[in-house]
């Protein structure tokens, strides 16, 4: 329903309004409506469950842009001038059907929260410079993709306050998430996380206004013990002890590997156009 | 040549090599055409004896014996009005040695017509009987720069009852009222009085020339405001209050922790702390639609997915397969 759009565009040039606020309207092309991206005042544009399959490269035109949120749409691909948008501090692309973020995704200069939650990224869809988001990025969401990695050099992320990595297919947590000294919540739950390093231990996720969830994890027994005790400050300082420091280097030298089968085809973002979502295999050596 | 036509002024035709004088459709012997002088009384019986114009419409005012035109007549003869110049046709007024019309001679006080009611002279000034009662009756003050009474309020400046508006500033020369204020025996605005004498400095107590800045309900030198933790100058950065006290953003957010998720600032005004996280109550939004999810009574709704907040509506078009699974995950 590009009329509808056309007339909230028109609203917005004459009142000289800065957000546009278009949810569940039918939306499906943006380029129908070139005048859109001549708000140069805009600083907020919520297009939640919308149709939107394509993002116009031009949506770079909008440089006052803070907030835009493209939730529950159908975008498959984005346009890599995306990153160029000056003052963007929150990024919602949860439930979409992206199946890799575009060349220099990581070149945002302001981004803040960025929302992912629900698509069909795999660990090689970050682009090169992904982990220069980490000098601004406070809240990651990668909740429910395909990720058999965390995101490339996540220590670089100093400023990280939230990261949910949420029924994904992690197998590996890297020690290197030590150095983010600022999370407060941790979201592991629903991955193929064995153990944890030692280094976890520095983490300051538990107590007041954070949180910790390592649940439906093929976990140590002696780590899943723990985990389901519900106390995770007594799990932490588990992880600090000698004994776990043991149970780990074992576990490195020799383990057995454990999956949990699980089936994400049922997923209403594998019903993509142009891409094809390889069914995902849980490797067993 | 008309052999007809013949002189205004004796009546006699022309001769055939005679200088005719044509003035506004009349002619003359050249002997008979005399303009200024003595002879003025020989000009034609229907001109000015000022202008020597024709009278326009055959109007015209006599006085002793000479004709003049409207203009003329008033310029030399009429009265003219002490209150507005202009002259005075019809009814004259004359009071205090002066002719007025009659809607110019008020009370200086109160503007009232004084023609028909009378009125009483006052220094020098016309007056109505109600407002010279009340001046001698010492309940209405004068300026004693302009005579006239003082409506609304009064200064007293070197121990003179005047209108505030004969002074202005004697810094920025604005146009004083009057909460001026004196300093010296010089008058200055409000506004300039207080950059001269009133900014002490909440922190050393000096006062302050030059820049200041006012905060925490004090004034102080821009070098003097500063982090009550760090003791760093905040020099224009915004700053934080808490009982009574100003922090930097950094220390603020360090020692109180209620820091807005959405704007990354500390919360100004209410705020809503739920899904371990602080926001300003303007910006606890439903993560999807981004509408306001709290009301500022208290008593937010929303729906948790993933620590973030989404309303009814918008919770409801998330998968079902995703729903089942967080709901699963929650238990």
């Amino acid at each position: 329903m590009s009329r509808t759009l056309r007339k909230a565009v028109e609203n917005a040039k004459q009142k000289k309004e800065s957000e546009i606020n278009l949810v569940e309207e039918g939306i499906a092309h943006l380029e129908e409506v070139p005048e859109l991206f001549i708000l140069h005042n805009l600083t907020k544009l919520c297009l939640s469950h919308n149709k939107i399959t394509e993002l116009p490269p031009e949506i770079v035109e909008l440089r006052s842009l803070e907030y835009l949120n493209l939730f529950n749409n159908h975008l498959e691909d984005l346009p890599s001038t995306i990153s160029a948008l000056p003052r963007l501090r929150e990024l919602n692309l949860a439930l979409n059907r992206l199946c890799e973020l575009p060349r220099g995704f990581g070149s945002f200069p302001a981004l803040e929260i960025l929302d992912l939650t629900y698509n069909n990224l795999v660990s090689s869809s970050f682009s090169a410079n992904f982990t220069y988001l980490g000098g601004c990025l406070r809240a990651l969401y990668m909740g429910d993709n395909d990720l058999k990695h965390f995101p490339p050099h996540i220590d670089k992320f100093t400023l990280l306050e939230v990261l949910v990595l949420r029924d994904n297919a992690i197998v590996e947590v890297p020690k290197e998430l030590g150095k983010c000294i600022k999370l407060k919540t941790l979201h592991l739950q629903g991955n193929q996380i064995m153990a944890v390093p030692v280094e976890f231990g520095r983490l300051k996720v538990f107590g007041e206004q954070r949180s910790f969830r390592l649940g439906d994890n093929p976990l140590l027994p002696s780590l899943a013990e723990k985990v389901k005790a519900g106390n995770v400050k007594i799990f932490f300082d588990f992880l600090k002890t000698e004994e776990y420091n043991l149970i780990y280097l074992r576990f490195l030298d020799r383990h057995e590997p454990e999956t949990i089968k699980r089936d994400k085809s049922g997923k209403k973002c594998r019903k993509t156009q142009k891409h094809k979502v390889p069914a995902l295999k849980y490797e067993t050596k | 040549m008309d052999p007809g036509m013949v002189c205004t002024l004796c009546q006699d035709p022309f001769g055939r090599d005679e200088n005719i004088i044509n003035s506004g459709g009349q002619v003359w012997h050249e002997g008979c055409f005399v303009t200024e002088g003595p002879n003025e009384l020989i000009l034609p019986s229907n001109s000015c004896v000022q202008c020597f114009q024709p009278f326009k419409d055959e109007e015209f005012y006599e006085h002793e014996g000479r004709k003049y035109c409207a203009h003329d007549f008033h310029a030399l003869f009429a009265p003219c009005c002490s209150g507005c110049g202009e002259f005075v046709v019809g009814r004259v007024i004359r009071a205090m040695s002066q002719c007025w019309h009659p809607n110019c001679f008020k009370c200086v006080s109160c503007h009232t017509e004084l023609a028909d009611i009378g009125f009483v002279k006052s220094q020098g000034r016309p007056f109505c009987k109600p407002c010279n009662a009340e001046i001698k009756g010492g309940s209405k003050k004068f300026c004693q720069k302009c005579s006239l009474p003082i409506h609304g309020e009064h200064l007293v400046y070197k121990f003179q009852i005047v209108h505030p508006h004969h002074f202005n500033c004697s810094e920025c020369n604005k146009q004083l009222d009057h909460r001026c204020k004196e300093r010296e025996g010089e008058l200055y605005c409000l506004r300039c009085y207080d950059n001269m004498v009133s900014a002490i400095c909440g922190a050393c107590r000096r006062p302050i020339e030059g820049r200041l800045i006012h905060a925490l309900n004090k004034t102080w030198h821009p070098e003097h405001f500063v982090c009550s933790h760090c003791e760093k100058p905040f020099e224009g950065r915004r700053h934080y209050e808490k009982k009574g006290l100003a922090y930097c953003e950094r220390d603020y957010k360090a020692l109180f922790g209620e820091v807005c998720f959405y704007c990354n600032k500390p919360c100004r005004g209410e705020e809503v702390t739920v899904l371990n996280k602080t926001w300003c109550i303007d910006h606890f939004r439903c993560s999807a639609c981004n509408s306001l999810l709290a009301s500022p009574r208290g008593g937010a709704r929303y729906a948790d997915m993933d620590e973030r907040p989404y309303c009814k509506k918008c919770f409801e078009k998330v998968p079902v397969e995703l729903r089942r699974r967080l709901k699963k995950q929650s238990d």
